[in-house]
């Protein structure tokens, strides 16, 4: 049973800024892990505020260089796009091994996100597109790069009256790949995931529930072979992540996964 | 503090225009309110979709939306797809296979299987399995239920 709240649903940034200044609200998006919390009694807010009626916060624009994926849009929305699928199959590749059918029905991009849980799906492949999180609050609109959105487990940036409005990611050529170690097939949270990007001279890597926040890594691969490329990409990788044992796996599993994937992704996209 | 709100509501064709608490999930919502009992309860969790309906054409799990965010919305339950008594085709199906033993997940399997047969009338087994992977079944077990959904697309099932 989820105790007393008060509902509001604003229909702007504004508005949603400033029922957020009150002390005890929270943000309602897909409600997917905060109604979970809530029931299990882990967080306790007096107010929720729905932000699912704000226009700007809508939809999945391609404008000039850029797209945009506002903060509401649903999982499935951004895995049925047919241009996200041409554009950045990345996407959907992350999107959909996201939890069940029904769950990515409700869950958001800007919820995943938010949410900051080291193992959420979406960040390590918009991590490795560039995205930008645009962020609304009282000073107005700021886009922060995604690598400094989250600052730990389950923490972001963002403060009390700040909501995420959307990302913006840069359209540029590139080729990717997302894979995810799960116990089980889908409907599970991650215990490695792992995207890659690769432009003309650089590998990117997006590394999930390795680290307490999703990482970056970047791998200047400009004149060298596939095959040292994958030693430098470890190399790198295991200079910055260093995994730890937890309940889904231990911390010599997930080293191990990650060198698969490493490999696997290097041999695929470059 | 209001801990009540009016919502409106389209449950299985019928409009409702009721005073809700904030509190409540759509899911009691459902089977305290209106008595439509057939939406089940599993985890309470999103984990095993016993509570699957369809929201607006999309299959949810109804224990992770609250009442008052249905506002507006049409849902549909397992009580709305039995058209004058007559079974829909998903039902005789599942019959058919026996898809069923204890029956809790059955509700909610059905409705993950209406919803993607709305959507996508020729759907491939991948497809099947992918819509009824939030679905859990703990005694039956899951070829049955593909079994049946595949007589629906094939056209097997008068």
């Amino acid at each position: 049973m989820i105790k007393p709240i008060e509902y509001v649903k604003p229909n702007s940034s504004e508005e949603a800024v400033q029922a957020l200044s009150e002390p005890g609200s929270k943000v309602l998006a897909g409600g997917t892990d905060l109604l979970v919390n809530m029931r299990n009694k882990v967080i306790a807010p007096e107010v929720l505020v729905d932000i699912k009626g704000i226009e700007e916060l809508k939809g999945i624009r391609f404008e000039n260089d850029k797209l945009f994926i506002g903060s509401t849009v649903t999982i499935n929305e951004l895995v049925e796009d047919k241009r996200i699928a041409q554009t950045y199959p990345i996407l959907k590749e992350a999107g959909s091994v996201l939890a069940s059918y029904q769950v990515r029905n409700r869950a958001t991009v800007g919820g995943n996100l938010c949410n900051a849980s080291p193992a959420a799906d979406m960040a390590p492949p918009l991590l490795v597109l560039q995205a930008k999180a645009v962020i609304y609050g009282n000073d107005g609109l700021k886009e922060v790069p995604l690598k400094d959105f989250f600052v730990g487990v389950k923490r972001t940036i963002l403060k009390q009256n700040e909501i995420l409005v959307g990302l913006n990611v840069p359209v540029k050529d590139g080729y990717g790949k997302y894979y995810k170690k799960s116990r089980i097939k889908g409907h599970d949270l991650s215990i490695v995931g792992v995207a890659g990007w690769r432009t003309d001279d650089y590998l990117y890597f997006g590394i999930g529930a390795c680290a307490v926040t999703p990482k970056l890594i970047e791998v200047d691969v400009k004149g060298i072979s596939k095959q040292e490329a994958v030693q430098l990409s470890k190399e790198k990788v295991f200079n910055e992540i260093d995994p730890i044992t937890d309940i889904r796996a231990t911390a010599e599993y997930r080293r191990a996964m990650l060198e698969v994937f490493i490999e696997r992704i290097v041999n695929e996209i470059m | 503090m209001k801990k009540v709100k009016e919502i409106t509501v389209t449950v299985n064709g019928e409009k409702h225009t009721v005073n809700v608490k904030e509190n409540k999930t759509l899911l009691q919502f459902l089977r305290e309110d209106l008595a439509l009992t057939g939406t089940k309860e599993g985890c309470g969790a999103g984990e095993c979709g016993a509570c699957t309906v369809i929201m607006n054409g999309k299959a949810v799990n109804s224990c992770l939306v609250l009442a008052v965010e249905a506002d507006g919305a049409e849902i549909i339950t397992i009580e709305g797809i039995t058209k004058d008594g007559e079974l829909s085709k998903i039902q005789k199906a599942f019959i058919k296979h026996q898809a069923f033993q204890c029956g809790f997940c059955t509700p909610g399997m059905i409705m993950s299987a209406k919803a993607l047969l709305d959507r996508n009338p020729n759907p491939t087994e991948e497809e099947i399995k992918e819509a009824i992977a939030g679905n859990l079944c703990r005694c039956t077990g899951y070829f049955p239920v593909i079994d049946a959904i595949k007589d629906v697309v094939e056209g097997r099932i008068e």
